[in-house]
C-alpha cells in the first residue's frame, strides 16, 4: 500500500506529526529504530517504571502523553527498523529482523533528531569516556546510574543529567564547565523579557541550587581538558584521569566513568543523502537543512520538523510535528490552505514563545573554540583514527573540501560515515583556507546510510 | 562505573556469553548495557592502532560498540539481549583476523573485519 504519510523518527516531532495527520485522516507509518516510541529524549519513557520517571522528573513524564496518542488506527508504527535509504520519490528502505523492506509514502517528514555534537578533545576515544546523552539514555533504557563519574563540557543536559544523578543516589564527582564568565556576560543581553525566559531561568537556577546543596564541585571556565588511563598497565588502557586547566593552574582527578557532553546539532544523514539545501547556522555552529515555518525542504515531497531541521528541543519539536502534518495534509488535499493557516496559527505562536529563550541558550552553551578546532594530536574522526593535525596536512597539500579529505586520508569513511567529525572537519577547513562554513560545505553523504548486509538486501527480491 | 537503579530477580535475568565468560544480565538491556553493567567497557581494538574502544553514544550513531554476534557484526548498543546469546570482541591481533574474517567473509558487509584493514559502509568520496 501506499501511505500518505511515512515519517522517520518517533521521537516529539515524529509522534506529534503522525498523531495530528491522522487526525486528518492521513494514512501514517511511523518508522523508528528502537522498540518503543519515544526518541532518544523519550526513550523507553512508556515502559519507565515509578522508580525512573521519579528520577528522571517531569520534562521526562511528558514524553508518555505524545506515546499514549500514538494509538490511532490510521498510525501504523514500524519498530525496530533500521532506515538505509530514502528516495525524493516517496521509497524507504529500511532493515528489520534482518530482512530489508521498504515502504512508499506519498509524502516524507523527516523526524530523525539530534546528535550530540563531537567532543573532540584528547583521550575521548578512550572505553570509559561516553557522551552525557549516552549516559541518561542507560538510565531511561537499562535502570544504569553512572557511579563515580565526572560530568564535563557545558549545557543544560550537563545539570539535569547532575541533578537526575543527585536523585538516583550517585553523586556526581565533579562538573568541569567549559562556558566562561565571558559567555554568560555575551549571552546576558539576548535572555528573553518572557515568560519563557523566567521559566527557563529558574529551572536553570534550581538545578544550581541543588547541586550546591549536594556539595558537588563545579571547575567552571576550564580549559585544556585530556583523559588519561593508567599508562603503567597496558591491559587497561580505559580512562581514569582527567587532566585540565582551571584559573591557570594544571589539575588532575580521577573517577571511573567520564560524560563529555557540548551540546546536540542536528542530524542530516538523510537530508545530506537526498542532496537537500542546507545553511550553516552560526548561532548554532552547524548545519541545518532549509525549511520554512512548515518544515518544507528544497523537495517538495520531503518535510522536515524537530531538532533535525534546527535544534529546539523537545518542546519545540512536539509543535512543529503537527505543524508539519498540517501542510503536508494541504499539500495533499486534504484541507484548504485556510484551514491549515486556522490551525497552525495557535502552533506558530506557541513555537515562538518557546524559542524566544533559544539565542540565550545558543549563545551561553557555544562550543569553545578549542573543541571546535582541536589541538593537531586530537582525533578527531574516531572510525578512522584521523587527527586535526592529518586534516590540517591535507589543506596544505591542496585538499580545499571536506569530500577530499576521505581521499587523502579516509576521514569520514567508517561506518558513523562522519556523523561525529563531519561538523569539526567543516570547521577546522573553514579555518585553515579561511572560507565560510557554508563555502567548505559538508562530507557528501551517500546510501545505505546505515550498514546493510548482502543477505538482507537479497530479501529485498520479490 | 554503573549502579543498577533496582536490584533484578532472578526470573527478570538471561545469561550472555561475552568471550567464554557467562554474565547474568537483566533481561531488558542492551548488549551493550548489559556488559557495562558488569563493568564490561572494552569491545573492541581498532584496526588502525589496536586502540581499545567500547560504547560512546548508546544510541546507534557511533559505531563504536561493534561486537561479534553468534557470527556476526552487530552494534552492541542497538541489540536486545536474549538467553544464550553469544558474543565476541572485535580484536584485530593478526592472529585473530585470519578466522574472524574467514568467518565472516559471506556473512556482513560494512563491517570491520575485512582483512586488508579497509572497511567499506556505502560512504564514499
Amino acid at each position: 500500500m501506499i501511505y500518505d504519510l511515512v515519517i522517520i523518527g518517533s521521537g516529539p516531532a515524529g509522534m506529534s506529526a503522525a498523531r495530528q495527520a491522522a487526525e486528518l485522516g492521513l494514512q501514517v507509518a511511523l518508522i523508528d529504530e528502537q522498540s518503543q516510541p519515544g526518541g532518544q529524549i523519550y526513550r523507553n519513557v512508556a515502559k519507565a517504571s515509578k522508580q525512573q520517571l521519579d528520577i528522571l522528573g517531569p520534562d521526562y513524564c511528558a514524553g508518555r502523553a505524545l506515546v499514549e496518542r500514538l494509538s490511532h488506527e490510521q498510525i501504523v508504527h514500524i519498530a525496530v527498523a533500521t532506515v538505509w535509504k530514502v528516495q525524493k520519490d516517496g521509497f524507504v528502505y529500511y532493515t528489520k529482523n534482518g530482512k530489508a523492506d521498504f515502504v512508499q509514502g506519498k509524502h516524507i517528514l523527516l523526524a530523525t533528531g539530534a546528535l550530540e555534537r563531537a567532543c573532540p578533545v584528547p583521550g575521548w576515544t578512550r572505553p570509559g569516556v561516553m557522551t552525557v546523552g549516552s549516559a541518561q539514555i542507560l538510565m531511561k533504557a537499562g535502570g544504569l546510574v553512572p557511579d563515580n563519574a565526572i560530568l564535563i563540557g557545558s549545557g543544560p543536559l550537563l545539570y539535569l543529567m547532575a541533578v537526575q544523578m543527585l536523585a538516583a543516589g550517585c553523586k556526581p564527582k565533579a562538573l568541569l564547565e567549559t562556558q566562561t564568565f565571558s559567555s554568560l556576560k555575551s549571552a546576558l543581553p539576548l535572555l528573553p523579557r518572557s515568560l519563557a525566559g523566567w521559566v527557563m531561568l529558574s529551572k536553570g537556577l534550581k538545578y544550581l541550587a541543588k547541586l550546591e546543596l549536594a556539595g558537588i564541585k563545579r571547575y567552571t571556565g576550564v580549559e585544556q581538558i585530556s583523559l588519561h588511563g593508567n599508562e603503567n598497565a597496558k591491559a587497561t588502557e580505559a580512562a581514569s584521569r582527567v587532566q585540565f586547566v582551571h584559573k591557570g593552574k594544571r589539575k588532575e582527578l580521577e573517577a571511573d566513568l567520564f560524560l563529555l557532553h557540548q551540546g546536540v546539532i542536528p542530524n542530516t544523514q538523510i537530508t545530506r543523502s537526498l542532496e537537500l539545501a542546507h545553511d550553516w547556522r552560526e548561532d548554532q555552529v552547524c548545519f541545518a537543512p532549509q525549511s520554512d515555518e512548515f518544515g518544507r525542504t528544497s523537495c517538495e515531497r520531503i518535510h522536515n520538523a524537530g531538532d533535525g531541521a534546527g535544534i529546539g528541543g523537545a518542546y519545540v519539536a512536539a509543535l512543529s510535528g503537527p505543524l508539519a502534518a498540517l501542510d503536508i495534509a494541504y499539500s495533499l488535499g486534504v484541507i484548504s490552505r485556510a484551514v491549515r493557516d486556522e490551525k497552525a496559527k495557535v502552533l506558530l505562536k506557541k513555537r515562538q514563545d518557546a524559542l524566544a529563550a533559544r539565542p540565550f541558550l545558543d549563545r551561553l552553551y557555544t562550543p569553545p573554540k578549542d573543541w571546535r578546532l582541536p589541538q593537531d594530536e586530537t582525533i578527531i574522526c574516531r572510525c578512522e583514527e584521523v587527527t586535526a593535525g592529518d586534516i590540517r596536512s591535507y589543506v596544505a597539500l591542496g585538499c580545499t573540501g571536506p569530500n577530499q579529505t576521505k581521499a587523502f586520508g579516509r576521514s569520514g569513511m567508517g561506518p558513523c560515515q562522519g556523523r561525529y567529525c563531519g561538523l569539526v572537519v567543516s570547521d577546522i577547513l573553514a579555518h585553515e583556507t579561511g572560507l565560510s562554513q557554508q563555502e567548505v560545505g559538508s562530507y557528501r553523504i551517500r546510501a545505505p546510510i546505515k550498514p546493510v548486509s548482502i543477505g538482507e538486501l537479497a530479501s529485498l527480491d520479490r | 562505573m554503573f549502579k543498577p537503579l533496582k536490584k533484578k530477580t532472578d526470573d527478570e535475568m538471561v545469561t550472555i556469553h561475552f568471550n567464554d565468560q557467562a554474565l547474568q544480565v537483566d533481561a531488558t538491556m542492551s548488549v551493550a548495557a548489559a556488559l557495562l553493567s558488569h563493568d564490561i567497557r572494552t569491545l573492541r581494538q581498532t584496526l588502525k592502532s589496536q586502540s581499545p574502544r567500547g560504547p560512546f553514544c548508546m544510541m546507534g550513531a557511533c559505531f563504536d560498540c561493534l561486537v561479534q554476534i553468534d557470527g556476526a557484526t552487530q552494534q552492541a548498543c542497538m541489540t536486545m539481549v536474549q538467553e544464550g546469546l553469544k558474543i565476541r570482541s572485535m580484536q584485530q591481533n593478526p592472529e585473530n583476523l585470519q578466522d574472524e574474517a574467514e568467518q565472516n567473509a559471506s556473512e556482513t558487509s560494512g563491517s570491520e573485519t575485512g582483512g586488508s584493514g579497509q572497511n567499506s559502509t556505502g560512504a564514499d568520496t
